[in-house]
């Protein structure tokens, strides 16, 4: 059995007045997926800012991989809820091989090149395309060029920021598909955020629900985990 | 496929049509002068005929004197442009490590910006007597205040994310500043320089032209206002004939080229 790489002890997050999360407790195995969800502002993106050291909690710790996190490291990749993360300087291509020379994860910029390739053709990103600028780029393809380096990087854990939001889906389907054989394959812990519960049921192997009424839940994936959220996210005092 | 009409001739806008008009207005003001020249209806002492300028020129280019002229300009003029940059790392630097220095810096090139570099002309002649030294100080002086305004602005302007992600992969402090915020910020370097590069040539010819009349030699502005001490009008003429010429090549041939390759990456760049 895995023990957990993840640990969130008692954190705590307010803008100002603003409770997002209070005493929040928990932790993820490695390997596993953990999917988080909850309706638009409720604090996903906060959440795992506060996890990938973005953004310092007001108290409590997060650790990860052993190490409390005080600020952003290598150890976590956070794809960002956001289309213009890639340097709009760099092509698509050399976007992730510049990052993986960066991180030193390879030491030759063909054996980069070849890798990114791998993983771009994986997320079904033509070839054609490799060496357009992010300004010539969907939104969605912009976030598999995103997802792509990510993964390129191999972190220990993966934050990734509704990184299939702009797809269609088929193209989103395959995307899940390659990013989780990925993650299985080189042991990645993932945490999710998605506004999809279908996604969430599809990739997780527990899912994180920001509760209608403010309280945060922890479910297992089972049979019953689609009805459960539906629930949780539908509760009105 | 391609229907939209602006696209068929966006690449050669630079010799398309907008540039071709603005060719056409300065050949028939050019018609005028040769003319009016041609027709007596001013003196040549005046005004010598744009055909004669032009000879002058092609004279002063060959027997040497003009390269020679216009290099020691240019030469003077990156030095200047060069001791501005690197006054401006400096300056930039400290503005990013303190607050107190930022905030005294701010009012000081607020301040000084407005100061045009003639009204500082005698201060830095009693300061730095008319060599070069005074030169440089006092293109310097046109051209930094402004151009750390500019890359202070390219800073703060700087996508958060870029930063967040450099964190992310625990980027160097080296690699971030020059495969980040470098890149980054290179349309406000781009469009300070290119602003400063005017205002900096500018006060360049201006100061030549005075030093020259007071001792110095040397320079542009000294080759016009010697001339102008000969009574020589079209070498007058062909020197300010050759200021122009260098303006557009710097900024056709320079910052226009820039300015296209930042737009393929969809980088802004007024
Ligand atoms: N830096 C900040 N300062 C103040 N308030 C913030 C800040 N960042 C987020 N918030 C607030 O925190 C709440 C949660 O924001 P967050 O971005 O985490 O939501 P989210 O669940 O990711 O929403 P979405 O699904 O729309 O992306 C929002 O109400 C937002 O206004
Ligand atoms: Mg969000």
């Amino acid at each position: 059995m895995n023990k957990p790489i993840v640990y969130v002890e008692s954190v705590s997050k307010s803008f100002g007045e603003q409770v997002i999360f209070r005493n929040l407790s928990f932790s993820i195995k490695q390997g596993e997926t953990l999917a988080v969800i909850g309706h638009s502002g409720c604090g996903k993106s906060t959440l795992l800012r506060v996890i990938g050291g973005f953004e310092k909690a007001d108290s409590g710790e997060v650790s990860v991989n052993g190490k409390i996190v005080h600020q952003p490291a290598r150890t976590s990749i956070m794809i960002f809820q956001d289309f213009t993360q890639l340097f709009p300087w760099r092509t698509a291509i050399s976007n992730i091989v510049w990052s993986m020379l960066a991180v030193k994860i390879v030491d030759s910029k063909s054996k980069a090149t070849r890798i990114a390739e791998q993983y771009l053709s994986d997320m079904e990103f033509l070839p054609s395309n490799y060496n357009k600028f992010p300004i010539q780029l969907s939104g969605g393809m912009k976030q598999r060029v995103s997802v792509a380096r990510a993964l390129a990087l191999k972190p220990k854990l993966l934050l990734m920021d509704e990184p299939f939001g702009a797809l269609d889906n088929l193209t989103r389907q395959k995307m899940q598909i390659v990013t989780s054989d990925v993650c299985k394959k080189h042991n990645i812990t993932t945490i999710l955020v998605t506004h999809s519960v279908s996604e969430a049921i599809r990739m997780a192997d527990n899912i994180l629900v920001f509760c209608r009424d403010g309280k945060i839940e922890i479910i297992k994936n089972d049979k019953y985990a689609d009805a459960k959220i539906e629930k949780l996210l539908n509760i009105r005092h | 496929m391609r229907v939209s009409p602006k696209n068929k001739f966006s690449p050669k806008t630079i010799f398309g049509k907008p540039s071709t008009k603005a060719l056409l207005w300065v050949l028939l003001l050019l018609i005028i002068w040769e003319l009016a020249a041609q027709l007596d209806f001013v003196p040549v002492y005046i005004l010598p005929p744009f055909s004669k300028v032009i000879t002058t020129l092609w004279y002063e280019i060959f027997n040497g004197n003009l390269p020679v002229m216009v290099g020691r300009s240019l030469f003077v003029l990156i030095e200047a442009l060069a001791v501005s940059l690197g006054i401006s790392i400096v300056v930039i630097w400290l503005c990013r490590k303190s607050k107190t220095f930022n905030s005294f810096y701010s009012a000081v090139s607020a301040m000084m910006n407005s100061i045009p570099s003639m009204a500082l002309l005698p201060l830095i002649i009693m300061w730095l007597g008319i060599g070069d030294i005074a030169i440089i100080a006092l293109v310097t002086h046109s051209v930094l205040w402004t151009f750390t305004i500019y890359i202070n602005e390219g800073i703060n302007a700087i996508p958060k994310i870029y930063r967040e992600f450099a964190e992310n992969i625990n980027l160097s402090t080296f690699k971030q500043l020059k495969d980040v915020y470098l890149p980054a910020i290179l349309p406000n370097i781009v469009s300070g320089l290119k602003i400063v590069w005017g205002r900096g040539w500018r006060s360049l010819i201006g100061a030549e032209i005075v030093f020259g009349a007071i001792g110095a030699a040397g320079g542009l502005g000294y080759f016009i206002n010697i001339s102008r001490l000969n009574g020589n009008m079209s070498r007058v003429l062909a020197g300010i004939v050759i200021i122009a010429i260098i303006g557009i090549i710097v900024d056709y041939g320079i910052f226009r080229r820039i300015s296209v390759r930042m737009k393929k990456w969809g980088m802004k760049n007024e």
